[in-house]
């Protein structure tokens, strides 16, 4: 008896040094990142596809609201909504029927619209490989120190997304779009969102490391939307989109929620369809990643404690070509209409 | 601190125009009768043309630096939505393509214009977050008489060659232009005039257009020095059933009122046209500061100024005296319409028609920009029934080659008094290829509008600013012998031959079981010989299997 | 009877000739036709040479000479330096000893300023050769080593080796820094500064929230183009600049300031969302290159004076400011209470532009000197960098490009193998060729202390493996993948195929003589 309480107390007191050795983990890991981008595509035209365009511009809205520059937001809509003429609001596109939030808002830029937005683009938007006189605006420049957060809503099917109605990029090609951006270390973490119908299959194929995946519905279900609004006549959001609006309507840029709440935002009772996640590439504990890591943007800011005491004011050298005087050359407005061609008789 | 306010502001003003860098906004505000309601805004922003752009005070240094890169002497970029009904309303200050309309002159220095041309086109659709990058070889021309350089130009120089025009009918107009557009601005959005640019109430109009025009112009008379003039506009037309009144203000046009002038603006004046009080009696408050007469080429206008210098909130309304009254629309000198003949897939015909409703004749340019799979022959052209015309003065055609050119024909017509004249051409449709059609093909395919460069005798309905003038007041009696004019017409649509695009993989199976079904046969015969054999013979399993299948057939 | 014989002879002949057309055009022609139009073009890539790459192993030479009194010192010193950096595999020192010249020991014996000692070792050495420095023993020094603008390190006797090796490892030829430069993964140093490129637009913002209320005197051209132009003509080796200056007016911002006594504090959750804001106004995405953003925040009346922490017990600084990795840096101008009742501000230029110069180095890869005991480094008193500095971020530029082309060609390389049905037209091979050649010169360069050669020869790599691996023509999706086109042309040949290739037997069977008879009843 006497040698169990001894063992008891051997092993009390070995706990009790273990965890004094053992740091007290932080309540967040560490993530290494150092800016973050956003790529927001929707992928149906037509008027009856109003909600895919809600869905896209309330994601929109919630990473600007939590601080990602436009300059980090790659913004594709396939089809014009907001001034439709079947619009009855012009130059509103809401995602609630009591109309309360205008996502479209009055400040967005759109990078990609229309025609533009197609299964080539996409790709060479992710790989880099744009046309050479593509704006910079247009490019993704994300470096290794990149979170970037992708968003994809649309029509969709076992292991295909439909662009357009036209045509389909396959989860073999979005798999290999990944692995190139890896190759190059173009990113340091991706969030992976898809709301289409039997989403999870384009997340199946993927093979790059650091990647998180969630996807509205698994195969062989479909992502259903919410509600239709009279007025405008249509459905206009998606049901795992909204409840995830509902979510981040609630973040703020200090939020401490955590990436496993985010992926635990729409259970089948409210969604109809199950929420799916992929983790096994992605590293860290998603219980441990806070929301602004994708949500947000980090900008590390440095104090400036040295600034350089000049002593002789520098004056720089110009180039000689200025100082050539120019001769002021007379100029004069043209007749805005060819009358040296009109003849004078008819 | 209104005190200290005031002659510091002067003193930033007076500071700001020995810099050279200047900006002036104005509106100009004229009822359409019966129902519509013009508004038009200017912003201009005169930068000392010696000056490179890589250090800007207010102009945009965006716009400059796209201007100084690509050696862009003068550009207009233009983004509408909606058809100028020019029969019902006048004439607009500056007309205005649907869609997207692009034309730039380069610097005599460049060769290769063709190249920087694609450039300046993809740039700019990232700056104004429009798809301008559709602009290429295949949808470019080089007008040669209806468009001509409205800045001050060198003399003895040739500037026909460095000129491209493109249209892009389908492209939409809507708040994502228009917040880039803004950001160019020195006030931006938060005061002054644009601060009036809500996008939900200016989209709610049947016309609405945003555009971008930067001109040297000169600064006196000499025209030794030149400034760069960088002129953006927004022209509206709104609907009185839309805002559910005759009865107009700022807070029902725009959705506030206004809340004073840009502190950085040297001018910012309202002009509201007041010609059609007479018949339509309307009464503005508060008070106009003072009433112009402007009589130009014969025509009275009557404007009522406002000059606002504070940062006091106003709202001007108009309220109309009299409703319910008969209107009798008399059309401006020229009118024209352009609609598309013909049925089936095979020909069709582009019509348009010229009004002229003077008594003197005029004579115009008439611009038609077909696209490459619309050839236009022109051999089928007939004016008026003829197909040699006298009333042709001058005649272009450049024929369009397959995915490469366009098809362009330009014709400088002299337009007989009080007479309609109509202009035929045929057109036969294209096979595109698959990968050519966009998603939407039964959607049909847009023909841009033809452009009428019009020499008019009189300034009837006419609110453009002379060439030397920057702006609004520059028209005040600004009587000339000619008012040139460049007009566009309405678009039109036509629906190409569309497949149907869901039949490859049919066709393909089809087409290799056709194939293999054939080859069979014809292989058997020339290889194999058919050979009689004698009943009764024995027959082996296979046959044995086969016979029974054979019987149950029978 | 033996002329039906024949004549079923000449029959069989003719279904056997029909038989053997049919097998000539269809396997003899059309199989290799098919194959060879659907062949892939694709251009020879040198992939053993871009296999044989070994990004670990490349390192810089450099030429070290030691001037010491006699020559105890000079060996002792050279040793000692020796030992320190005969580890380190990114930078290798070429060690020369000598010892001073007599009449150069007893001027540098004899004069009192550092400045005039420069100036007679800069009379008697070539101090201006890139990739050199000299280490010169000089008795009357304060400290144990002193470090100025040029490239001569004093020090004062055979007690200061160790601080000598000191100021070697951590200011001169950073190690540290060279090694994270040559590795995949990112080091806080890289994290801070702009990736490598040929060129970068240098854009000043002033920022004038209230134009109304004060009018700001500052000449933002002539600023930038004084004080930032002499520095980046300093460095015009590297990279090509591009300054340019702007006003943003009435860009307003809420701080969510709080009072402290003296002053306002700024929140410090704000300051990230200002850069956002600026950056919707700076147009930036217009240039062609990155962009460097320097942004001079006036202040309104009602906020000034506005601090960025607050500042209890430490003095603050001279002037407010931060930066951010890769995107540049803001300056808040705080005008006095003076000049805001005259309406008229005239910001510091000097402190100002001072502010922007340090903010600039870091962010061009300039790094942080720490002190050091016994050390002292002369501080920097005009805009243009220090000899030496220029001679790091030369070293620093030329193993960054290096590993980063020779990266992207692994991956480019390992893309192509993996694809097979991509198109690699003469242009990317023309590109890869290209990048394969300049990694070698560069690496020569490198090693024989070659600098200013070894950076050209870098940058050409980076650029060009650059070029290859963004190549707008190498998108798998242009080109028919291969089970594509298996599903096409199998439907289409093997009905074909089948009857063909069967009858191969008999056509054999026939041409050795034997008869034929295969007989198919019904």
């Amino acid at each position: 008896m006497s040698l169990y309480y001894v063992y008891f107390i051997f092993t009390f007191l070995v706990t009790i040094k273990i965890s004094n050795a053992i740091e007290i983990p932080e309540k967040f890991q560490k993530s290494n990142h150092t800016n973050n981008w956003a790529v927001l595509v929707d992928t149906s035209r037509f008027w009856f596809n109003y909600r895919h365009v809600a869905n896209v511009l309330s994601i929109y809205r919630s990473v600007k609201r939590l601080g990602i520059p436009d300059s980090q937001i790659i913004l594709m809509i396939s089809d014009d909504m907001a001034c439709n003429p079947r619009n009855p609001r012009p130059a509103t596109i809401f995602n609630n029927a009591h109309e309360q939030i205008n996502v479209y808002g009055d400040d967005v830029e759109v990078d990609y619209r229309g025609y533009e937005v197609s299964v080539e683009n996409f790709v060479r938007l992710l790989t880099g490989r744009v046309p050479p006189d593509t704006p910079r605006s247009k490019r993704l420049l994300t470096d290794e120190g990149s979170n970037i957060l992708i968003y994809l809503t649309g029509h969709g099917g076992d292991g295909f997304l439909k662009f357009q109605d036209s045509e389909e990029i396959t989860s073999q090609e979005l798999a290999d779009a990944l692995e190139q951006m890896w190759q190059k270390r173009r990113y340091n973490e991706i969030f992976f969102i898809i709301d289409t119908c039997q989403a999870s299959s384009m997340y199946e194929k993927f093979y790059s490391p650091n990647i998180l995946a969630t996807a509205s519905s698994l195969v062989g279900e479909d992502s259903l939307s919410h509600h239709v609004d009279s007025a405008i006549g249509v459905y206009i959001i998606d049901r795992y989109t909204y409840y995830v609006l509902e979510f981040l309507e609630n973040v703020h840029p200090n939020s401490k929620k955590t990436m496993s709440e985010f992926l635990a935002v729409c259970p089948k009772s409210a969604c109809l369809s199950t929420v799916g996640v992929r983790r096994d590439l992605f590293k860290r504990d998603p219980s441990k990643v806070p929301i602004t890591d994708f949500f947000g943007s980090v900008r590390q800011i440095i104090i400036t404690t040295d600034p350089i005491d000049i002593q002789e004011i520098p004056k720089r050298k110009k180039p000689m070509s200025i100082n050539k005087t120019k001769v002021p050359e007379k100029r004069e407005y043209l007749p805005q209409f060819p009358m040296h061609l009109v003849k004078t008789t008819v | 601190m209104l005190k200290l306010g005031i002659p510091s502001f002067f003193l930033f003003i007076l500071i700001l125009q020995i810099k050279g860098d200047d900006f002036k906004e104005e509106i100009f505000i004229k009822p359409l009768p019966p129902s519509h309601l013009y508004v038009n805004f200017h912003f201009i922003t005169l930068v000392n043309g010696e000056e490179s752009f890589e250090h800007s005070h207010l102009a945009p240094r965006s716009l400059g630096e796209i201007m100084s890169r690509y050696q862009v002497e003068e550009l207009h970029l233009t983004l509408t939505e909606g058809q100028w009904k020019h029969k019902q309303w006048g004439y607009p200050v500056l007309d205005a393509a649907p869609g997207a309309e692009l034309y730039a002159w380069f610097s005599p220095e460049v060769i290769d214009v063709d190249a920087h041309w694609k450039k300046l086109s993809s740039t700019l659709s990232g700056l104004f977050c429009a798809s301008l990058n559709f602009i290429e070889n295949f949808n470019t021309i080089t007008p040669k008489m209806s468009l001509w350089p409205t800045g001050a130009q060198k003399l003895k120089q040739n500037y026909t060659s460095q000129l491209r025009y493109a249209s892009l009918p389908r492209e939409i107009v809507c708040t994502e232009n228009l917040t880039p557009w803004k950001k160019l601005l020195p006030c931006e959005s938060s005061h002054g005039f644009s601060s009036l640019l809500n996008s939900r109430m200016i989209h709610n109009t049947n016309y609405h257009s945003i555009g971008v025009h930067v001109r040297r112009t000169c600064v006196d008379n000499n025209c030794l020095d030149t400034n760069l003039e960088i002129k953006q506009t927004v022209a509206l037309v709104y609907d009185f059933k839309i805002i559910n009144s005759m009865d107009w203000s700022f807070r029902k046009l725009f959705g506030q009122g206004l809340p004073g002038a840009c502190p950085l603006s040297s001018s910012s004046k309202i002009y509201i046209d007041t010609t059609s009080n007479s018949t339509y009696r309307f009464k503005l408050s508060p008070e106009p500061n003072n009433i112009v007469l402007s009589q130009r080429g014969g025509s009275e206008t009557e404007l009522a100024v406002y000059n606002i210098t504070n940062s006091v909130m106003m709202n001007i309304v108009a309220k109309y005296e009299t409703k319910d009254k008969i209107f009798v629309n008399i059309p401006p000198p020229l009118t024209f319409t352009q609609y598309v003949l013909g049925y089936g897939k095979e020909f069709g015909g582009i019509v348009t028609e010229l009004t002229n409703n003077y008594w003197a004749p005029i004579d115009v340019v008439l611009l038609e920009n077909a696209p490459w799979w619309l050839p236009i022959q022109l051999s089928s052209l007939r004016i008026n029934g003829e197909a040699e015309s006298k009333l042709i003065m001058s005649q272009y055609y450049s024929p369009g080659k397959s995915r490469q050119k366009p098809y362009h024909l330009e014709l400088l017509l002299r337009l007989p008094p009080k007479s309609t004249t109509t202009l035929t051409i045929d057109f036969e449709f294209v096979f595109l290829k698959w990968q050519e059609y966009p998603p939407d093909a039964n959607h049909g395919f847009y023909i841009g509008s033809a452009l009428i460069s019009a020499n008019l005798p009189t300034a009837k309905n006419y609110t453009s600013l002379p060439i030397h003038g920057n702006t609004f007041d520059s028209v005040i009696n600004a009587s000339k012998p000619w008012y040139p004019m460049i007009f566009r017409t309405n678009g039109a649509m036509v629906s190409l031959p569309t497949p149907d695009f869901s039949m490859p993989y049919n066709v393909i199976c089809l087409a290799c079981t056709v194939v293999a079904l054939a080859f069979g046969p014809l292989n058997n015969i020339c290889t194999k010989e058919l050979v009689l054999k004698a009943a009764g013979t024995p027959l082996s399993l296979r046959q044995k299997i086969f016979n029974i299948f054979k019987k149950k057939k029978d | 009877m033996s002329k039906h014989d024949t004549k079923s002879e000449t029959e069989e002949a003719n279904r056997m000739w029909a038989s053997a057309s049919f097998v000539g055009v269809l396997i003899i022609i059309g199989l290799p036709l098919w194959w060879k139009t659907t062949e892939v073009y694709r251009v020879a890539l040198p992939y053993d040479k871009i296999n044989a790459f070994e990004t670990d192993s490349h390192y810089i030479s450099t030429e070290l000479t030691v001037l010491a009194n006699d020559d105890e010192t000079a060996q002792e010193v050279a040793r000692q330096i020796e030992k320190a950096f005969q580890e380190s595999d990114v930078i290798k020192l070429k060690i020369t000893k000598k010892i001073i010249p007599n009449k150069l020991q007893h001027l540098l014996d004899s004069v009192a300023d550092e400045q005039e000692a420069l100036e007679d070792v800069g009379a008697a050495f070539n101090i201006k050769k890139h990739n050199t420095f000299y280490v010169v023993q000089r008795k009357p020094l304060y400290q144990d080593v002193w470090v100025g603008t040029e490239r001569v390190a004093f020090f004062r006797d055979i007690k200061a080796c160790s601080t000598i090796v000191k100021v070697l490892e951590k200011w001169i030829y950073q190690p540290s820094v060279l090694i994270g430069a040559r590795s995949e993964i990112a080091d806080a140093a890289r994290q801070v500064r702009f990736p490598s490129g040929p060129g970068y637009h240098v854009v000043l913002s002033v920022v004038h929230p209230r134009p109304q209320e004060l009018k700001v005197n500052f000449n933002a051209r002539d600023a930038i183009e004084d004080y930032i132009g002499s520095f980046v003509d300093e460095l015009t080796e590297l990279h090509n600049f591009t300054l340019k200056s702007q006003w943003l007016h009435l860009l307003d911002f809420d701080f969510e300031a709080t009072e402290v006594p003296g002053g306002r504090v700024a929140g410090a959750e704000r300051l990230p969302l200002l850069l956002t804001r600026l950056e919707e106004r700076a147009a930036t995405h217009v240039s062609e290159r990155p962009t460097l953003n320097l942004a001079l925040y006036v202040v309104p009346c009602r906020l000034a004076p506005l601090a960025l922490q607050r500042y209890d017990k430490e003095i603050p600084p001279p002037v407010q400011a931060f930066m951010s990795p890769k995107w540049g840096g803001v300056v808040f101008g705080n005008p006095t209470p003076e000049e805001c009742e005259k309406q008229v501000y005239t910001p510091p230029v000097n402190l100002i532009m001072g502010t922007f110069l340090s903010q600039l180095r870091k962010l061009l890869g300039i790094t942080d000197k720490e002190a050091q005991a016994g050390a002292r480094l002369e501080a920097l008193r005009r805009a243009a960098p220090r000899a030496w500095e220029r001679d790091a971020l030369l070293r620093l530029r030329a193993l960054q490009q290096l590993a980063s082309a020779e990266t992207s060609l692994r991956s480019l390389a390992k893309l192509l193998g993996e694809i097979s049905n991509i198109v690699i037209n003469d242009e990317v091979g023309a590109s890869i060729n290209l990048a394969v050649e300049s990694i070698h010169r560069a690496t020569e360069h490198m090693e024989k202390a070659d600098l200013l050669e070894a950076h050209r020869y870098s940058q050409r790599a980076f650029l060009a493996a650059e070029t290859a691996f963004m190549e707008p023509s190498l998108l798998a999706l242009l080109y028919f993948p291969d089970d594509q086109k298996y599903a096409i042309y199998i439907p289409l040949f093997l009905p074909i195929m089948f009857p063909v290739v069967l009858s191969l037997k008999n056509l054999l069977l026939w041409f050795r003589g034997k008869p034929v008879h295969k007989e198919k009843t019904d």
